[in-house]
């Protein structure tokens, strides 16, 4: 049985070295130590699941409903829909335009999340195994989720675009301006770095602007809710909500290439 | 075999914490139930510095695994948690719940406020201060209490949990 009941200066020694050796060994621990929660952490989102629908059973009757009135609403537009894309491609060959290439994607669900305050993140049930690699772009049916920042056998780390970390070169859609969107850990974000003449208001919607390699063109990040001018009286940054709900991530989408 | 229990536990919390993270939109903080175990460990092991300081690293280092990388402050810090509970249950009588309560509660806010000064220097976290100190209390306050379910947890699964 281990002992430590020795001098001061021993003790000292031994706790230099547990600390020094801890953070050694860290890096190497953490892929074996996910890859071993991805099937305890699949056990536990099913009967959180389980429970959030037992809990919000009346809201979930509600949603329904609803849902099925929007769905008749739907039904019509979808024919519209149908309409234009065919007249779409029409005009497309009449322009002779390349058809737009369409991302190859892994889906995949998130197990777990960072359970520190200070970083958003999620973990995955998808890694090395799928095809996934560090930086590839997180995506789900409402724009701009992260970044994958660490990535085991079978599951990975997604930064998500509220850290504080994450830096994504943006564009208001309608105005084509340019900034960047950083996180702020709250539910909402900052495009940066704007002039006072650009012209952006509440409402506008922010795109990424594929300047980067990272990015691709054109994926939805959020809308303004709020531009505000900088204490400095130089320019100016806008408030913007996520169009995905970060806070409720379940299903995503990796954008390989 | 009765110590391994202690790491057993470290498991279930760290599983918890990663499982039920996305609670934090309902709560807004996320109680550290880890550093509770790791202080609860401090107040259990005062005459045993060996088998805390192995414990406190090991939750130190499972919580880094799971997080979005902090650089190791953790383990430091969980290992310092540690140690400080035991110095503290030294000199005090730590008998009360109450006692043991405040305790968690001041560590865990005192790690909170290091842990936000290493973002912000290190990182250029950006929350603004009622964010900071909104999320910091309600912190301290979740796992000071959290610390009923540990001890329940720990005289669940070890039976004489006085090791001293």
């Amino acid at each position: 049985m281990i002992n430590f009941r020795n001098k001061s200066i021993i003790r000292t020694g031994i706790i230099s070295l547990f600390c020094a050796l801890a953070l050694l060994i860290s890096g190497a621990f953490r892929q074996p130590f996910l890859d071993s929660l991805r099937n305890p952490l699949i056990v536990l989102e099913l009967a959180k699941r389980e429970i959030k629908a037992l809990i919000f059973f009346h809201h979930n009757y509600v949603e329904n409903q609803q849902m099925h009135r929007d769905l008749s609403v739907l039904s019509g537009k979808v024919q519209e829909a149908k309409e234009c894309i065919i007249e779409n491609v029409r005009l497309r060959n009449l322009l002779s335009l390349k058809e737009r290439s369409t991302y190859l994607t892994v889906a995949s669900r998130v197990i777990g999340r960072s359970p520190d305050n200070w970083h958003c993140a999620v973990i995955i049930d998808k890694g090395k195994k799928h095809g996934i690699k560090r930086g590839n772009v997180v995506i789900n049916t409402d724009g701009l989720v992260g970044r994958v920042i660490e990535v085991t056998y079978i599951t990975s780390k997604v930064l998500l675009v509220n850290d504080p970390e994450m830096g994504v070169s943006a564009m208001i859609q309608r105005s084509r301006h340019e900034g960047l969107i950083s996180g702020s850990l709250s539910a909402t974000l900052m495009l940066k770095y704007l002039n006072k003449e650009t012209d952006v208001i509440a409402g506008d919607e922010i795109i990424t602007s594929g300047l980067t390699e990272v990015y691709p063109k054109g994926i939805l990040i959020g809308k303004v809710t709020e531009v505000v001018d900088e204490p400095t009286g130089m320019g100016r940054f806008a408030i913007v909500k996520p169009a995905a709900n970060l806070e409720g991530l379940e299903e995503l989408l990796i954008i390989l290439s | 075999m009765k110590k391994l229990r202690y790491f057993l536990i470290l498991l279930i919390l760290i599983l918890l914490e990663v499982s039920f993270g996305s609670w934090r939109k309902f709560l807004f903080a996320f109680p550290d139930l880890m550093l509770s175990a790791v202080i609860m460990y401090g107040f259990i092991f005062i005459f045993r510095k060996g088998w805390l300081i192995l414990l406190a690293l090991a939750s130190g280092i499972l919580k880094e695994a799971v997080l979005a990388g902090t650089g190791g402050a953790r383990i430091i810090l969980y290992l310092l948690s540690g140690l400080f509970a035991s110095y503290i249950a030294k000199k005090i009588s730590v008998e009360h719940i109450a006692v043991r309560i405040f305790i968690v509660g001041l560590i865990v806010l005192a790690n909170e406020i290091i842990l936000y000064l290493i973002n912000y220097f290190f990182k250029g976290n950006q929350a603004g201060f009622f964010y900071f100190a909104r999320v910091s209390l309600l912190t301290a306050v979740y796992s000071a209490f959290s610390l009923f379910l540990i001890e329940k947890l720990n005289k669940y699964l070890i039976k004489d949990i006085d090791a001293r």
